[in-house]
């Protein structure tokens, strides 16, 4: 891609320098910007949203499409593991590393990882900002560092609703019984529920439980100068061809752009952050540019918001005396959380037809009750298809593989038992217990193509996922049964968490021996750097965390403009 | 490499027999474009093509659907500027514009798949790597010495179908297509990997990249539409402004026509074996 300087191409200082344009990048740049701050975000990836930064009533469709093999076997979006490897080992004791490739990877590209998610945007609930003190001591048990979050549902709600306007999220009210209060709306009423979620209510509702339209940042109507969802079905994993899916590249990235005070540079990989002798202020960042160049560019203040394994990368990469910028607590890269994600898969005899629809569009979040001491904490449970044909293929090639499935007879089971038409999932984001020792650091050996040392994840579940697994499954499995299905059994987990949810690494907290950042997400030891989004997260809570991202990411770019008043920054 | 079900050489002289005429054809190309497979390469990897999905009664097989066109467009993509990986978009116009009621207008998009899109630096580097590998790379890659020198998808598959017609126990040009498809037993594991994965590549992915040839991988699996945009498959009905299924593709409704082909007992029995292995339940 020719990697164009865009928005306001004329800005040659700034107020703030964002790395990183995804969630939390563009929710930071639209508030920043907003508030009239020169801001500059530098994007490691190219840019697929032609016109992004033009003014026009309807934004020009970007350069994706239904295109399963670009998407997901040809890293149009994604890292290509052969140029930006990670590695990954379970503990210490495995030696430098297990395994190298794909891991807990993010799309680097123009509106990040947020790109091609679904975006399904529920709110973590009031009870998940205070896990430390619910669970007691539980909090603490077997190495876990369950703490309360500096900042609670009820200061965090103004800017939720922001956000969900800034997204254009469509839900229900009153629907899921554990969600928080609401000051106001959803901006939109849910959309188009697909068939699978009507097949299985009421094997849900006899359990008890209550599935309800997942709140999702997506158009069920006309909004914002975007059109509505059409259903086409590559939703998952696929960013949206007619920009009705809220994502950063439509929504708060375009904003910024739009107001004159922003600038944005496609392909430009920050890889080290230029510090004082002291290592108490950030005085510029070095990048490679589209050409392969370097450069240095500077602004009064950083913001880290690449993703929490790539903001920990680049802290240890900026390493200062064998130090990591900004580690006097010795946190930074610690506390990393996955989601611990857990399927379970129907076989169905009837036809789904599962690749019409986003995908997903119901959820229940039973099995999700902090204060319920008498079971384990889970998370939210969606309902699911498998809509791509290359992905069937393959997942029944090394299933069924293994039983003599080949040839002939591997045709005949793509035709009948179409996975579109006879799979149904339910899939549990289980909440991943905090533990300094999933860390993410710098490999001693592997390098990417730059020639630059890559994230190692060292990562390992806790009892607490563990034990929340053991005792859901079961249920989601009978669940299926009273739906109708023919089978169902649990699927193979990932290793480590394919969830697709990163969080932690930077944690954020009032006391500095215990925390990275500030409440407002300012760094303890550096006065001009901030991390955000994802990365500040002390706990996981059991929910899709793209909406509380562009949130916390929102709140701590009005702490920068209104520092002690964030709710200023919403006016 | 010693291989589970593979013909011997005695096994395969006595079911040939005398040699076909058609053995000696190489495997018909749709592609004017550039090459990197030789004719005998692209006869094996057709044969391995239909290996992993054989033509039958219900349809052709991946070589008549367009699989080694796919996978030499893959390994030539560097010869096109843009290089042909990454498909432009949105729209093919296998689909029209909707119309303001939400029914189907009489417009169509160009196919904008046509065109390929520019790979950034990192992109670009990736995938020379990947398919020319560590010695094809000046400067070779980045982790030759800690994990060892990437082998480039085109010398594993060239390697590969050389290793095959090496270790076949009758020359190849002494067989006819349908006996070759045992070739397949014969490539290494590696190159076998990656052959069986750019075969599923190419039957179902657009066919601007090569494979799945006038959608016909699509149409094997029964009623699959391929990409769908801009119609879509709901619409918001002007008048009461409810979101309703188009006719014959509901998204919130059952299906409106009858499955095509159900699973049959040797299916569902593939099902209850795997249940079993994954500690499932089997319900009725």
């Amino acid at each position: 891609m020719t990697a164009q300087i865009l928005g306001n191409a004329a800005l040659d200082r700034f107020d703030a320098l964002v790395i990183g344009s995804g969630a939390s990048g563009g929710a930071i740049a639209a508030m920043l910007s907003r508030h009239g701050q020169k801001v500059l975000v530098l994007e490691a990836g190219p840019n697929y949203f032609p016109g992004i930064d033009q003014d026009s009533p309807t934004q020009p469709l970007p350069l994706f499409g239904n295109d399963e093999l670009k998407l997901l076997h040809r890293f149009q979006i994604q890292p290509d593991p052969i140029a930006e490897p990670r590695t990954f080992r379970h503990q210490v004791s495995d030696g430098d590393r297990l395994a190298v490739g794909d891991y807990a990877n993010f799309a680097k590209t123009v509106g990040g990882g947020a790109t091609h998610a679904d975006l399904k945007t529920p709110r973590f609930m009031p009870d998940d900002f205070r896990l430390g003190t619910i669970l007691g001591a539980a909090a603490t048990a077997g190495g876990a560092t369950f703490v309360d979050w500096p900042v609670s549902y009820d200061q965090l709600e103004p800017f939720y609703l922001y956000t969900e306007r800034l997204m254009g999220v469509q839900g229900a009210v009153g629907v899921d019984p554990q969600a928080g209060p609401r000051s106001g709306p959803y901006p939109m009423p849910p959309g188009a529920p697909m068939y699978v979620a009507q097949r299985v209510a009421a094997g849900i509702a006899s359990f008890g439980y209550t599935m309800f339209p997942c709140p999702t940042a997506l158009n069920s109507v006309p909004w914002d100068g975007r059109p509505a969802c059409n259903d086409c079905g590559f939703c998952q994993s696929h960013p949206c061809a007619i920009n009705a899916k809220g994502t950063p590249g439509v929504t708060t990235l375009r904003k910024a752009l739009l107001t004159g005070n922003c600038q944005l540079w496609p392909e430009t990989r920050v890889v080290r952050l230029l510090a004082d002798g002291a290592g108490t202020t950030i005085t510029g960042v070095e990048a490679i540019l589209a050409d392969g160049t370097r450069r240095t560019f500077t602004a009064d203040r950083y913001v880290l918001a690449a993703n929490p394994v790539e903001d920990a990368r680049l802290l240890f990469l900026s390493a200062t005396a064998g130090q990591a910028l900004g580690n006097s607590s010795g946190l930074v890269g610690k506390n990393l959380m996955l989601h611990h994600g857990v399927n379970v898969v129907g076989i169905f005899e009837d036809q789904l037809h599962g690749h019409r629809g986003r995908g997903s569009t119901h959820a229940f979040t039973d099995f999700r009750v902090p204060s319920d001491r008498s079971r384990p904490v889970g998370g939210i449970v969606v309902v699911t298809t498998v809509p791509y044909l290359i992905q069937q293929a393959l997942t029944y090639r090394a299933q069924f593989g293994q039983l003599g499935v080949k040839g002939a007879l591997f045709k005949k089971m793509l035709r009948q038992a179409r996975p579109r038409d006879r799979l149904l999932s339910l899939s549990m984001y289980g909440e991943d217990a905090p533990q300094p020792t999933n860390t993410v650091d710098l490999d001693p050996a592997v390098r990417d193509i730059d020639g630059i040392p890559v994230a190692r994840l060292t990562y390992k579940p806790h009892d607490y996922e563990i034990s929340a697994e053991k005792y859901y499954v079961p249920t989601m499995i009978d669940i299926l049964g009273a739906s109708g299905a023919r089978f169902g059994a649990q699927a193979p987990n990932g290793d480590p968490p394919s969830s697709g949810h990163i969080m932690g690494t930077l944690r954020f907290g009032a006391n500095p021996a215990t925390s990275v950042c500030r409440p407002d997400g300012r760094f303890h030891d550096i006065g001009n750097l901030y991390g955000t989004g994802a990365s500040l997260f002390p706990t996981s809570s059991g929910f899709n965390p793209t909406l509380t991202i562009t949130t916390v990411a929102t709140y701590v770019a009005a702490s920068m403009v209104f520092p002690g008043s964030p709710e200023r920054g919403l006016g | 490499m010693t291989l589970v079900g593979a013909p011997t050489r005695r096994v395969f002289l006595k079911l040939v027999g005398a040699l076909p005429a058609t053995a000696l054809l190489s495997y018909g190309c749709g592609s004017d474009g550039p090459r990197y497979l030789t004719d005998t390469e692209r006869r094996v990897l057709a044969a391995c093509a239909n290996a992993v999905f054989p033509p039958d009664d219900s349809g052709p097989g991946a070589a008549d659907l367009g699989a080694v066109d796919f996978i030499d467009t893959l390994l030539t993509a560097f010869e096109h500027d843009p290089p042909r990986l990454h498909a432009a978009g949105p729209f093919s116009g296998r689909t029209p514009y909707p119309a303001d009621d939400g029914s189907a207008s009489k417009r169509f998009p160009q196919d904008q798949f046509l065109e390929f899109l520019p790979l950034s630096r990192v992109q670009r580097a990736g995938w020379q790597l990947r398919l020319y590998g560590s010695r094809g790379t000046p400067g070779g890659g980045p982790n030759d010495e800690a994990l060892g020198p990437v082998i480039g998808l085109r010398d594993l598959l060239r390697d590969g179908v050389a290793a095959a017609i090496a270790a076949f126990p009758m020359p190849i040009d002494k067989v006819d297509d349908s006996f070759l498809q045992g070739i397949y037993d014969y490539v290494p594991d590696e190159a076998r990997t990656q052959i069986q994965l750019l075969v599923l590549q190419s039957l179902f992915s657009l066919p601007e990249y090569g494979g799945n040839r006038d959608g016909g991988g699509w149409r094997i699996l029964h009623h699959y539409e391929g990409d769908s945009m801009p119609f879509g498959y709901s619409y918001i009905d002007p008048a009461t402004g409810r979101i309703l299924d188009r006719p014959g593709a509901p998204v919130i409704g059952p299906e409106t026509t009858p499955d095509p082909e159900p699973m049959d007992d040797q299916i569902i029995g593939l099902f209850d074996a795997a249940s079993a292995v994954l500690g499932g339940k089997r319900f009725y």
